[in-house]
């Protein structure tokens, strides 16, 4: 009988963990500078989340055709790919990031200049759209505040 | 007591023999296994085209390290991450000219001469911009043995390639890797190799 109570006390937990709404922020954004003749980029930031677990749907820039990214390493080859949704964890975080888990932007409209910024627009299913305006930083830049 | 004292020193006797033999064909075996490790012909010679648009030949990389690595300038993520790594790890390893960074591209048909010559200014230190043509290119890749793969991406096109870092030291000779998740001391450790060597 105890058994039990104690599991339905931890399912009650999980639920409650699952139903608490998302908390969810965006920091360190920022895209790479274009190149002469280059039409895409790509843009990272921080998504912390101090509540129940989200995910990001799409992302979306009045710049271009902007998409979620993965870049995976197999065996020394770079591959890169969309992904159709990004899961935000519970009380936690998710990285975009180099090398990683970025937003893509293809056919750039103009140049991403270093010094302006580029807005995006994201969608999350719990959170709905939030938006955020990415740092436009040199090419040869590895990041925000690095 | 006498024989004791004969057993020690035949004891003596036999660590001097096997010790004897051990430095001799150490010696031997020493010498050629450096010779033979596969650094020897890994890559060999190629001719391109700078971003001057004129030929670029391998003997013109004579009489300094580099650092050799294969990618695109349309790519928005691996490389642009990659050329940063490789400038800063040059300015930690002994400065701007402490080795070569020269960047071969897997996609010509985009990247000409003005386009890597570009790509190659954008980084704030020199980086040798290198293209061909599409024999030249598949060549190239083959003898270094570079993977790359052209993907569809919505009305575009992206490349699937190698994205690992090749070492030379001043003479050509291919000397380490340095691979995209591996840690930067790691890395900096193989590139001071090429830079004493």
């Amino acid at each position: 009988m105890r058994k039990y109570a104690v599991a339905a006390a931890l399912l009650l937990m999980s639920c409650n963990q699952a139903d608490k709404p998302p908390a969810i922020a965006i920091d360190g954004a920022w895209a790479r500078a274009t190149l002469p003749a280059q039409t895409s980029s790509a843009a990272y930031f921080t998504i912390s989340n101090k509540g129940g677990p989200d995910i990001l749907l799409s992302i979306s820039s009045p710049a271009g055709d902007a998409s979620i990214h993965s870049t995976s390493m197999d065996s020394g080859v770079m591959r890169m790919r969309a992904v159709p949704s990004a899961v935000v964890p519970a009380d936690g975080k998710l990285e975009l990031k180099p090398g990683g888990l970025h937003v893509m932007v293809m056919g750039l409209k103009q140049p991403l200049v270093a010094g302006s910024s580029i807005p995006l627009d994201l969608k999350f299913q719990k959170s709905g759209d939030v938006h955020v305006d990415a740092e436009v930083m040199a090419a040869g830049s590895e990041g925000a505040g690095m | 007591m006498r024989r004791a004292r004969l057993i020690i020193w035949g004891i003596v006797a036999a660590v001097l023999v096997v010790l004897g033999v051990l430095m001799l064909t150490g010696q031997r075996h020493s010498q050629p296994a450096q010779q033979t490790t596969v650094k020897a012909d890994y890559g060999g010679p190629f001719t391109l085209v700078g971003a001057d648009a004129k030929p670029f030949g391998t003997e013109q990389l004579k009489g300094k390290p580099y650092a050799l690595f294969f990618g695109f300038t349309h790519c928005p993520d691996t490389c642009p991450t990659t050329l940063a790594r490789l400038v800063k790890l040059r300015r930690d390893a002994g400065g701007d000219s402490a080795f070569n960074i020269v960047f071969v591209t897997v996609d010509p048909e985009r990247d000409g001469p003005k386009e890597m010559a570009a790509y190659s200014n954008a980084f704030g230190a020199p980086i040798i911009g290198l293209t061909g043509s599409a024999g030249q290119i598949a060549k190239v890749e083959k003898q270094f043995g570079i993977y790359a793969k052209k993907v569809p991406a919505g009305d575009d096109y992206t490349m699937d390639h190698t994205a690992t870092v090749l070492l030379f030291d001043r003479k050509g000779q291919f000397v380490a890797t340095i691979s995209p998740d591996e840690g930067d001391q790691a890395a900096l450790d193989k590139l001071k190799r090429i830079t004493a060597a």
